[in-house]
């Protein structure tokens, strides 16, 4: 099934297809996924299901790519990535960050999918103890670890999480229906859409605040090292082997959560590598670690949100979603039953992750200069055409001309947090995990009767709360230290 | 890290990490902070648990901020006269490009306006939009023209014949 030349064919022009998507800020996996997914009503389940994994897999790790080139993520994925990955193409050794992107992207999803597959009933079994009170923590510390870590300032970073998380609470909530900070207006009530914030902080902000100079920066492909010397990554991979094996585990540990995905797993993994490395002062001035920190995880993520969608028929994130509801179009059925009935589509999807990755791999090495090319194109002609498909990235998702206003409203304020060293990228988590945060938090508290001992004296709560405690502590040094 | 304009500033200037601008912010997010909380305060609890409340997470955030708005405060006080800071919110200084990103704005604004309330065409509008941006940073007539009708027409042809998306 998996060798047959269609199987693969169509694998290849997920990829490809993928590569694309991620790599246009404006675009993202899910919505590329969502798009294709009727397409794959026509075709057999196993080509559909290689068609969207190509996708999601490639999608995430070409968001790396126009993070490095253009200091916009394509994907929120890739948002830690900007950090180190800019500074190298800027230092002339946008090459190497690429070519470190596309290998720890690779080896990310091929530890991820294959240490997941083994400890599937294992997992599994964790994955279901987690309740909403874990959720909750989890994310509200991704959010201040990710606030502490992409700016200068913590109280830059966490002011600028809990305004996310405010914009996220706009519209209906879960729980009772009850329309938040609407006014009245039926748009508001639809709430803030996740895709119009993400793409107006990380795209149109930047666009605004790069075409503000009047000489916008431009990054000439000679200079990023494409011509001269090769660049070796393996000696990069080898000092940073243990990094490469703890951001896997991160990103799958993160992928297991449902919902939470690999907008967060990218910021554990990047504060993990940062806190124990031995060159810490290097990060944010352009160090190879940084970049194979997030870049592994991201994409050891994809393998980690596989379990809870595979084994209990809860996406672990957006475009899992998407999968699950391709496999429900074709007949099968996530959840318990499928481990019994039909295991092997389990280990179809686990080798198919594994070999879109290296594909992937391939393909991603041999189109560097093309991609390298195209991003070096001045920018005064590439950032309006940027423009352009973040307005119909926003509007195609929903077809809603609201949406596209929120775009402008998140890219003004984006632009303006950017002149002023707020991190936009604490934002886009807090209106990702957001309404994740809210509803996890009344959920537990009405499934506990109120009671926060009940919620708090577990074995995983205590693990989690200790790290919440020691993340807050730690970035408020952090915080002094820049005072 | 980004590049920000604190090469144009004095010496002493540029090592403060807090500026007059954040003391704006500060004041803004502080009364947002404290809108957010008094909304949130009067809405309705469903049920006996008070915790489950539609306004319990925003009050808990509002108050977070509050108190970080209150803290940037402090920190952009300390770090500037008060009597300097309204002088300085004057200047601009943090924003000396306003007018390009003015500009810019404005251009991004009539596109989605006209783009929502007209029935032109997303070709003719998408192709004006990038000629002006394209002129306003003075690419050549020719390359601004041409690159933004045949750019325009791509995305159109594109999005609508591959992705089946519709156009706005």
């Amino acid at each position: 099934m998996l060798w047959d030349p269609g199987v693969l064919f169509i694998l290849l022009m997920g990829v490809i297809l993928g590569m694309s998507v991620g790599a246009i800020p404006g675009l993202t996996a899910t919505m590329a996924m969502a798009l294709l997914l009727s397409f794959t009503y026509g075709l057999s389940t196993s080509m559909a299901i290689s068609a969207l994994i190509g996708i999601y897999i490639a999608a995430i790790y070409a968001g790396g790519i126009t993070a490095t080139m253009i200091n916009i993520p394509g994907t929120p994925a890739a948002a830690a990535t900007v950090i180190e990955g800019f500074q190298l193409a800027r230092q002339g050794k946008g090459k190497h960050s690429i070519i470190l992107t596309t290998i720890s992207s690779v080896i990310g999803a091929v530890i991820g999918s294959v240490v997941c597959y083994i400890l599937i009933p294992f997992v599994a079994y964790i994955a279901l103890k987690f309740s909403s009170w874990h959720t909750f923590i989890v994310a509200i510390t991704g959010v201040l670890i990710c606030g502490s870590l992409s700016g200068a300032s913590p109280l830059k970073g966490w002011i600028s999480g809990l305004t996310g998380i405010i914009f996220s609470l706009v519209g209906i909530e879960e729980l009772f229906g009850h329309a938040r900070f609407s006014f009245g207006s039926t748009d508001l009530m639809g709430g803030v859409s996740m895709l119009s914030a993400m793409v107006g902080l990380f795209g149109l902000a930047e666009v605004f605040h790069v075409l503000k100079e009047e000489k916008p920066y431009t990054i000439p492909s000679d200079l990023i090292g494409i011509k001269g010397k090769a660049f070796n990554p393996f000696p990069a991979l080898k000092k940073y082997f243990r990094t490469i094996i703890r951001s896997s585990f991160i990103g799958m540990g993160v992928g297991l959560i449902p919902g939470i995905g690999e907008s967060l797993s990218c910021w554990v993994s990047y504060d993990a590598a940062r806190r124990s490395s031995k060159e810490k002062e290097k990060f944010g001035t352009g160090h190879y670690e940084g970049v194979i920190a997030t870049e592994t995880a991201n994409n050891a993520t994809a393998g980690g949100a596989l379990i809870p969608m595979l084994t209990l028929g809860i996406p672990g994130s957006a475009p899992t979603a998407i999968l699950m509801g391709a496999m429900l179009l074709h007949g099968l059925r996530p959840g318990p039953l499928l481990i019994k009935d039909s295991p092997g589509e389990i280990t179809y999807i686990f080798l198919l992750v594994i070999l879109a990755a290296i594909l992937m791999g391939v393909i991603g090495l041999l189109a560097l200069k093309g991609f390298v090319k195209l991003l070096s194109i001045d920018r005064r002609i590439l950032l309006p055409i940027v423009i352009v498909f973040c307005v119909i990235g926003c509007y195609g998702s929903k077809l809603l001309m609201f949406d596209v206003w929120v775009l402008l409203f998140f890219g003004v304020i984006g632009a303006l947090m950017k002149a002023n060293d707020y991190p936009v990228a604490p934002m886009v988590l807090g209106v990702i995990l957001g309404t994740l945060i809210d509803s996890n938090f009344r959920f537990a508290f009405v499934a506990s009767g109120g009671s926060l001992s009940r919620l708090t004296f577990d074995p995983i709560s205590i693990v989690l709360i200790i790290v919440f405690i020691l993340s807050l502590i730690y970035t408020s040094r952090g915080m002094k230290g820049h005072t | 890290m980004e590049p920000n304009h604190t090469e144009e500033l004095p010496a002493n200037e540029a090592k403060k990490k807090y500026t007059h601008w954040d003391f704006l912010i500060g004041v803004v997010l502080g009364a947002f902070s404290v809108f957010i909380i008094i909304d949130s305060m009067r809405m309705p609890t469903y049920g006996e648990s008070i915790y489950a409340r539609p306004g319990t997470v925003p009050i808990i955030v509002g108050v977070s901020l509050l108190v970080l708005s209150i803290l940037l405060i402090v920190k952009s006080l300390k770090e500037h006269k008060l009597a300097l800071l309204w002088g300085k919110l004057v200047a601009l200084s943090r924003f000396g490009d306003a007018h390009r990103f003015l500009a810019l704005t404005v251009a991004t604004l009539i596109y989605i306006a006209l783009l929502d309330s007209t029935n032109i065409h997303f070709i003719i509008l998408t192709a004006a939009f990038l000629w002006v941006c394209f002129v306003f940073f003075k690419v050549r007539l020719l390359v601004s023209t041409v690159l933004s009708i045949v750019t325009a027409a791509a995305i159109y042809g594109f999005f609508t014949h591959v992705f089946t998306v519709p156009m706005p």
